[in-house]
């Protein structure tokens, strides 16, 4: 397995990943609606992404294929508080159907990495209250719960 | 009496947010530790906000004194591969000790709710800290959902 920056080149594959993932989150919440062209929404997105100097992105590669992949962006932490910088994950999404020993972690590693040397000490996830396999793996990587988001209709 | 703040109330406002984040800290002191002149920066954010459209900030106020307060904001909040979704963002909510339990926060959200119903917004969205029992209890008996959970992992010095 292979983890490096990632290239215009992988957003094809990353797509398919990121809809994949999304397919899921749709049947735990209807909330997630998809537009019918959610896919090239998604790469345009990504491409801004890989130029941008305040994202870092990452693919993991298996003979030469995209089985995950994870951005971070540096974000203001909330105004008043500490830590006024935080790391917020944009996307991550790993091949379920290819899964790889420590994929998910060489993946986490890269992107702190990453933030460390932007002097960022926290990263910031928001997880889907109705899809339990992400938050027990966050959890299991020592993130906590900080806050509940709620909706409700007007 | 409940009403619109004005630029006078922002550093009343700036206190309360400093109670209601040592409250906070109280039961989290990792997410709550506010920054050097937090309560000024915060102050500051709700001037910004007053003359925001998208904004609203409401207090309430008796005997002359401003004892609570409710921010919230307009903004589409999906990102750009999902069905647009207009929606308030409730960021803030606050009613100082011995006011409590007078329904006075809940008129603020009532007043809040009538104000995005307004502006065409037809749900809305708010964080509550984890640890925060008594108002997750709060909001789940006002019909609130949980849609998200926002977790924090601190990166090791040796990353």
């Amino acid at each position: 397995m292979q983890i490096r920056s990632a290239l215009l080149t992988d957003l094809e594959a990353g797509a398919q990943l990121w809809h994949d993932r999304i397919a899921l989150l749709q049947q735990t919440d209807p909330a997630f609606r998809l537009l019918p062209d959610a896919a090239a929404r998604w790469r345009a997105k990504a491409e801004r992404w890989i130029a941008d100097d305040e994202v870092g992105f990452f693919v993991a590669t298996v003979d030469g294929e995209l089985v995950g992949q994870v951005a971070v962006r540096v974000v203001a932490g909330q105004p008043g508080l500490y830590p006024e910088r935080v790391g917020a994950v944009l996307e991550m999404a790993v091949d379920l159907h290819r899964a790889s020993p420590g994929l998910s972690d060489g993946l986490l590693a890269c992107a702190k990495d990453w933030l460390a040397k932007q002097g960022v000490r926290h990263l910031v996830i928001d997880v889907p209250a109705r899809y339990p396999v992400e938050e027990a793996f966050w959890r299991a990587r020592r993130a906590r719960a900080r806050f509940t988001r709620f909706w409700l209709e007007t | 009496m409940i009403r619109l703040a004005e630029a006078s109330d922002a550093e009343r406002i700036g206190l309360l947010w400093s109670e209601m984040v040592a409250f906070h800290a109280s039961l989290d002191a990792q997410t709550f530790r506010p920054a050097a002149a937090g309560a000024e920066l915060y102050a500051r954010s709700i001037l910004d906000r007053l003359d925001d459209p998208q904004a609203r900030v409401l207090v309430v106020e008796l005997d002359g004194d401003v004892v609570g307060y409710v921010s919230g904001i307009i903004a589409d909040i999906t990102t750009e591969m999902f069905m647009p979704l207009r929606c308030g963002l409730l960021a803030d909510i606050y009613i100082q000790a011995g006011y409590r339990r007078r329904g006075l926060g809940r008129r603020l959200v009532e007043h809040l709710t009538i104000w995005f119903r307004s502006q065409g917004v037809d749900h809305f969205e708010w964080h509550v800290s984890a640890r925060n029992r008594e108002a997750l209890a709060f909001w789940r008996w006002f019909g609130g959902e949980t849609t998200m959970l926002r977790m924090r992992a601190k990166i090791p010095e040796d990353s």
